[in-house]
C-alpha cells in the first residue's frame, strides 16, 4: 500500500517557498559582538605581556622576558600569597556568617527577623569603596568609635592591615553568601526534615543533618563567588591597605599601572593576565563543583513553610549578638558617613551638632568637575543599563532558544567575562583604544565607559535573566513559530513580554551594579567622563573626608531612590531567585 | 489536495538514531494517530514535520508544498509551513487573551481585521467558548484551554493540524467527552490530521489510520479494525488490547487452518489463511476478551485447563489472571466465580498465529513491502 502511494509521492512538481527572514543575521550578529566584545580588552593584553615595549611603540618587538621577569620577582610572589591569604580569610568569614545568618532568619523563632533581612543586605547595594570609607571614619585608627574606645583606656585595632581588611571585605560580601543560601533553604523540601523528625531526630539534630547539607550548592557556590570576587576587589584593599602599604594583585596592578613614574608595561600584562588565568582556574572549579552538586538540589515545587526552629532562651543570646553585628558592621560605618557629610568635623570631643555644615555638598555640586560625575554615573546607569539589559537578553536567548549552531560557545563567552576583573578590563579597553588608530573622537565619552561596563557585568545579567528564560515553555515559543512568526517575532511578542518582570528586575540590578561601578572606569576615564568612582578616588588622594562623604552620601541616596522605587513602583524583586 | 506524505524520515541525537525511515502517507482530510510507547520518536516525528526539529533525511511534503526535502537541503522553517498544531501543555501565551491568543497568527498572515474578527468569532462558537474571548488562559478550565488550542491551531486554516497528546493533561471523564467531540470537530473541517497518543483507545476510537511506532521505526500502519484484529507483530499485538501469547508446533492441518500442539499436551485448532508447515513452531496470539471461560466443560475442542490465579473486580465485569500449562493469561467473566479450576474456550477464529521472529518483539520488521 504505501509502496504505491510512495511512487506519486516523488515527482510531484512540488511548490516551494523561499522563506527569508532576519533570525539567522541577528543571531550572528549577537554572536560577533559578544565575541568581539570579550576579545576586545583581552587581546592587547595578551599582545603587551610579549612585547618588550608599549604596545603604541612602534619599534616594539617579541620578548618573553617579560614573563621571566615577573615570575622570578619576589615581590609578586609576595602579593600573589597575600593576596590569597586575604581572599580565603574574608570569603572564610563571609561565608560563615552568611549561612548562619541564613538559618537564624529562616528556620528560626528568632526575634526581629524580618528587619534584620532587611538591613544585613545593605552591603549589597553600598560601593565597596563607600564602605570602606565608611569604615575609616568610624573605625580607622583616627576613627569616632576607635576614639572612643581609646579615651576609654582599651586597646584599640588596626585597620589598616590583613586582618582588618578581610573583615570589611567579608562585611561587604556576606550578603552574596546569606542570599544564595536563603533561597537554597527556601527550596529545600520541609518535607526532608519531616521525615528526620519521624525516623526519630531531635529538631536542630534534622537542621543539622538534613537541612545543612542541603545547602552545600549554595556554599560552595558562594564561597567560590566570593573568593573569585576577592581576587578581583580594588577598593577596599586599595584605600585601607595604601597607609600601610599593604599590596594584593589588584591594588598591586593599580598602583604600578598608572602611578608608576616609569610604567612596567609588559610586566602589568603578565600579571593581569595570571591574574585572569588564576580566575579563570577558580571560576571553572565553581563551574564544576557546582556540577557535582546536583544531588544535593531537591526539586521543591510547591512552596511549602519551612519548620521553625524553636530556639528557647538562646532565641535572645542570637537576637544581640546579630544585633551587635548589624549595629558595628553596617548601621555604624553608614551613620558615620553621613555624619561625616554633615559635619566639618567629626569627632568625639566636639558635638558634632555645632559644626553642621551643607559645605561638603556645596563644594561637590559646585565643582563642575565633581558634579559632572555623577551625571555621568547617572547617564550610564540609565541609558547603559537599558542597552546592556536588551543585548544580555537577546544573548540569552540565543544561547537557550534558538537553533544557532554556536549558540553553546555563546553561552560561555556572554560568562568568560566573570575571569576578568574591573581593573583588568579597564586596562584592556584603554590599551585596544591606544593601539586602534582614529578612534580618539570617542575616547573620552561616558559611553565608552557603558560598553566596558556592559562587557564586564555581562555574566550578571546573562545569569540574572536565564532562569526565568528556561522557566518560559518552550512549547509557547513553538506554538508562536507554527502560527507563523518568525524567532524574533516569537521574541518580541512572546518571550521579551513574558520576560518583563526578569528583565526589570535585572535593569534595576544593572543599575545599582553601574553605579557602584568604578574599577572598570580608573583606567579608562578620561576628562570630561569621570564617574562617582573615580572622583571618589581622586578625593581619596587629596584627602578630603568631607567631600568623600558627601558624594558617597549622594550615591547612597541615588542608589536607595532606587531601590526603593522599583520595589514599589514597579514591585521588582532583585535577588528573589 | 492537502494529503502528507513522509518519506524515507530519519533524525538522530548524537549518536542515538531516534526515527529511523518512517514513511507514510495521510489522505487528505482523514486523522492518522501515531502510536507508541513513550520515547518512541512520536513527538520527534511530529516536530520534524511541524519544522521545529530538522530531519537529517527525508521528504515531507503537504499538497504541493513541499516543506522537507533533505536531499536537497530543503527545509522550510516552522512559521512558513501553514501548520496548525495543539500542544500537549496546550501553549496558551499568557499574557494574551483567548481572542488575541487567536488573533496571533491571523495577524501574521496579514489577514484583514475584519474578516479576522468574523473567523474568530465563528471558530470560538464551534468550539463552544464564545463568551470567553475577553479572558485570559489562567481565568480557563483545563478543557476549556485545550479548546482555545484547538481554535488557534484551526483559526488560520492550515493545511494540516498536528496534535501531540492534545487530551492527556485532561481528567478521564472530559477526556472521553472530548475523544468524542475532537473527533466530530475534525471531521466537520475535513483537516488533514496527524494525532500522537500513546493511549491505544484512544487511538482505535479516533482514527482513520494508525500507525504504530517502536523504537523510531514504524512497525505496523493501517486502520484500526486492521490493526487491531491483523496484529503483525508480537509488538502490536501486546501493546494493544491484552493479549497473551502461548507456545506451540504445528501439529496438523485441518480445513481453513492448523492445528497447534501446545505445551502440556493440548492442542488448539486456529483458523489461518498462511500456508503453515506441519513441525514448524509458533506462537498463538489470543485477545483476552475473546476467551470463552467454560466452567462446566461444555466445548469439545479448543478447550484448555487453567488455574485461576488472581481476581481483580472492575465493575462492569471480573478479569481472571490465570495460569495454564502452556503458560499464563488474562480472561474475563460477567460474573464472579468461585472455583480455583477452569475452562477456557477460544474460537479457532479468534486467534492469530505468528512464527517466531515475528513474534519475537517489537524488532520485527515493518510490514511494508
Ligand atoms: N533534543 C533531544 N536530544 C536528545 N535526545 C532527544 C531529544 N529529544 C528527544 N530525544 C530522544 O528521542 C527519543 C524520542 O523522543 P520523543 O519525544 O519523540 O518521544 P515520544 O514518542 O514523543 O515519547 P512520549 O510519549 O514520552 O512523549 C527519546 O528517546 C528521547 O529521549
Ligand atoms: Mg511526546
Amino acid at each position: 500500500m504505501i509502496t504505491q502511494e510512495q511512487k506519486t509521492a516523488g515527482p510531484v512538481q512540488a511548490q516551494e517557498i523561499k522563506h527569508r527572514s532576519f533570525d539567522r543575521p541577528v543571531q550572528w550578529g549577537i554572536f560577533i559582538l559578544t565575541l568581539i566584545l570579550v576579545i576586545f580588552p583581552a587581546w592587547p593584553i595578551i599582545l603587551q605581556s610579549v612585547m618588550d615595549r608599549p604596545l603604541y611603540d612602534p619599534t616594539r618587538s617579541l620578548t618573553f622576558n617579560n614573563f621571566a621577569r615577573i615570575l622570578t620577582n619576589s615581590e609578586f610572589w609576595g602579593v600573589l600569597g597575600g593576596t590569597l591569604l586575604y581572599a580565603v580569610v574574608s570569603t572564610v568569614i563571609s561565608v560563615i556568617v552568611g549561612a548562619s545568618l541564613a538559618i537564624l532568619l529562616t528556620r528560626t523563632d528568632m526575634p526581629g527577623r524580618k528587619w534584620f533581612a532587611n538591613l544585613i543586605v545593605i552591603p549589597f547595594y553600598v560601593s565597596p569603596l563607600i564602605l570602606a570609607f565608611a569604615w575609616i571614619i568610624v573605625f580607622g585608627p583616627q576613627g569616632y568609635f576607635t576614639n572612643l574606645i581609646r579615651n576609654l583606656g582599651l586597646p584599640t585595632w588596626d585597620l589598616y592591615s590583613i586582618a582588618g581588611i578581610s573583615v570589611v571585605t567579608a562585611t561587604y560580601y556576606m550578603p552574596y553568601a546569606y542570599l544564595y543560601c536563603t533561597s537554597s533553604l527556601a527550596l529545600a523540601d520541609p518535607q526532608l526534615e519531616s521525615a528526620a523528625r519521624i525516623a526519630g531526630s531531635g529538631p536542630i539534630k534534622a537542621l543539622w543533618s538534613v537541612t545543612v547539607p542541603l545547602m552545600r550548592p549554595a556554599l560552595v557556590f558562594s564561597t567560590l563567588l566570593i573568593l573569585v570576587s576577592t581576587i578581583e576587589l580594588l577598593s577596599i584593599p586599595l584605600v585601607l591597605g595604601t597607609p600601610t602599604n599593604i599590596n594584593f594583585l589588584a591594588t598591586y596592578v593599580y598602583t604600578n599601572g598608572i602611578v608608576g613614574v616609569r610604567t612596567d608595561y609588559g610586566g602589568i600584562a603578565v600579571i593581569a593576565l595570571l591574574t585572569v588565568l588564576l580566575v579563570t582556574g577558580l571560576v571553572a572549579l565553581q563551574n564544576k563543583m557546582v556540577a557535582q552538586e546536583r544531588r544535593f538540589v531537591t526539586v521543591g515545587g510547591k512552596a511549602a513553610r519551612p519548620r521553625i526552629l524553636k530556639l528557647g532562651g538562646l532565641r535572645w543570646v542570637f537576637f544581640v549578638l546579630v544585633l551587635l553585628y548589624v549595629i558595628a558592621a553596617i548601621v555604624l560605618p553608614l551613620l558615620g558617613i553621613l555624619a561625616q557629610a554633615f559635619t566639618a568635623i567629626l569627632s568625639p570631643y566636639i558635638n558634632p551638632l555645632s559644626v553642621v555644615t551643607l559645605d561638603n555638598f556645596s563644594l561637590i555640586l559646585d565643582t563642575p568637575a565633581y558634579s559632572q560625575s555623577i551625571v555621568n554615573s547617572v547617564l550610564i546607569a540609565v541609558v547603559g543599563g537599558a542597552i546592556g539589559v536588551l543585548f544580555m537578553a537577546l544573548c540569552a536567548l540565543t544561547v537557550y532558544r534558538s537553533n544557532l549552531k554556536l549558540r553553546k560557545a555563546l553561552g560561555y563567552l556572554a560568562l568568560y567575562p566573570r575571569a576578568f576583573p574591573g581593573i583588568i578590563v579597564g586596562i584592556g579597553f584603554l590599551w585596544a583604544f591606544l593601539l586602534i588608530p582614529g578612534i580618539g573622537a570617542i575616547r573620552n565619552s561616558i559611553w565608552v565607559l557603558a560598553l566596558a561596563y556592559i562587557m564586564r557585568h555581562l555574566p550578571l545579567g546573562f545569569t540574572s535573566i536565564s532562569p526565568s528564560i528556561l522557566s518560559i515553555s518552550n512549547e509557547l515559543d513553538r506554538a508562536a513559530r507554527v502560527s507563523g512568526a518568525t524567532w524574533l517575532g516569537v521574541a518580541r511578542s512572546i518571550i521579551l513580554p513574558l520576560l518583563r518582570p526578569a528583565l526589570l528586575a535585572t535593569y534595576v540590578l544593572l543599575l545599582i551594579t553601574f553605579l557602584k561601578e568604578y574599577a572598570v572606569a580608573l583606567f579608562l576615564f578620561a576628562p570630561g567622563s569621570q564617574v562617582i568612582g573615580t572622583t571618589l578616588i581622586e578625593l581619596w588622594r587629596q584627602g578630603n573626608s568631607g567631600p568623600i562623604s558627601a558624594l558617597a552620601t549622594i550615591q547612597l541616596i541615588i542608589t536607595f531612590l532606587i531601590v526603593i522605587l522599583s520595589r514599589k513602583v514597579l514591585g521588582v524583586k532583585i535577588y528573589d531567585k | 489536495m492537502n494529503e502528507l506524505v513522509v518519506q524515507g524520515l530519519n533524525k538522530t541525537f548524537g549518536a542515538v538514531k531516534v526515527i529511523q525511515d518512517v514513511s507514510f502517507k495521510v489522505a487528505a482530510g482523514s486523522l492518522t494517530t501515531l502510536l507508541g510507547p513513550s520515547g518512541c520518536g512520536k513527538t520527534t516525528t511530529l516536530n520534524c514535520i511541524a519544522g521545529l526539529e530538522s530531519p537529517d533525511k527525508g521528504l515531507i511534503r503537504v499538497g504541493d508544498l513541499v516543506l522537507n526535502d533533505m536531499s536537497r537541503h530543503h527545509n522550510l522553517p516552522p512559521e512558513a509551513r501553514q501548520l496548525g498544531m495543539v500542544f500537549q501543555s496546550y501553549a496558551l501565551w499568557p499574557h494574551m487573551t483567548v481572542r488575541d491568543n487567536l488573533n496571533y497568527g491571523l495577524r501574521l498572515k496579514k489577514v484583514k481585521q475584519a474578516e479576522a474578527n468574523r473567523r474568530i468569532k465563528d471558530v470560538l462558537e464551534m468550539v463552544g467558548l464564545g463568551e470567553l474571548s475577553g479572558r485570559y488562559p489562567f481565568q480557563l478550565s483545563g478543557g476549556q484551554q485545550q479548546r482555545v488550542a484547538l481554535a488557534r491551531a484551526v483559526v488560520t486554516q492550515p493545511r494540516l493540524l498536528l496534535l501531540d497528546e492534545p487530551l492527556s493533561n485532561l481528567d478521564a471523564k472530559v477526556r472521553e467527552n472530548a475523544r468524542a467531540w475532537l473527533t466530530e470537530f475534525q471531521k466537520r473541517l475535513g483537516i488533514t490530521t496527524i494525532y500522537v497518543t500513546h493511549d491505544q483507545s484512544e487511538a482505535l476510537a479516533m482514527s482513520d489510520m494508525i500507525a504504530v511506532m517502536s523504537k523510531g521505526k514504524l512497525i505496523q500502519y493501517g486502520p484500526p479494525g486492521e490493526i487491531y484484529e491483523h496484529p503483525t507483530s508480537r509488538f502490536v499485538a501486546e501493546f494493544i488490547g491484552d493479549t497473551a501469547f502461548l507456545e506451540g508446533t504445528i501439529a496438523g492441518q485441518t480445513n481453513g487452518g492448523v492445528v497447534v500442539q501446545l505445551h502440556g499436551n493440548q492442542s488448539l485448532t486456529v483458523d489461518t489463511d498462511q500456508p503453515w508447515r506441519t513441525g514448524a513452531t509458533a506462537t498463538v496470539t489470543i485477545r483476552s476478551e475473546r476467551v470463552e471461560v467454560d466452567t462446566e466443560k461444555r466445548h469439545q475442542s479448543n478447550i484448555i485447563e487453567a488455574d485461576v490465579r488472581t481476581s481483580l473486580y472492575l465493575g462492569a465485569k471480573w478479569q481472571h489472571t490465570v495460569e495454564t500449562l502452556a503458560g499464563e493469561m488474562k480472561v474475563e467473566t460477567l460474573s464472579a466465580i468461585n472455583t480455583n479450576k477452569l475452562w477456557l474456550y477460544i474460537p479457532p477464529t479468534a486467534m492469530i498465529l505468528m512464527a517466531p521472529e515475528e513474534a519475537r518483539s517489537e524488532e520485527a520488521a515493518p510490514s511494508i513491502p
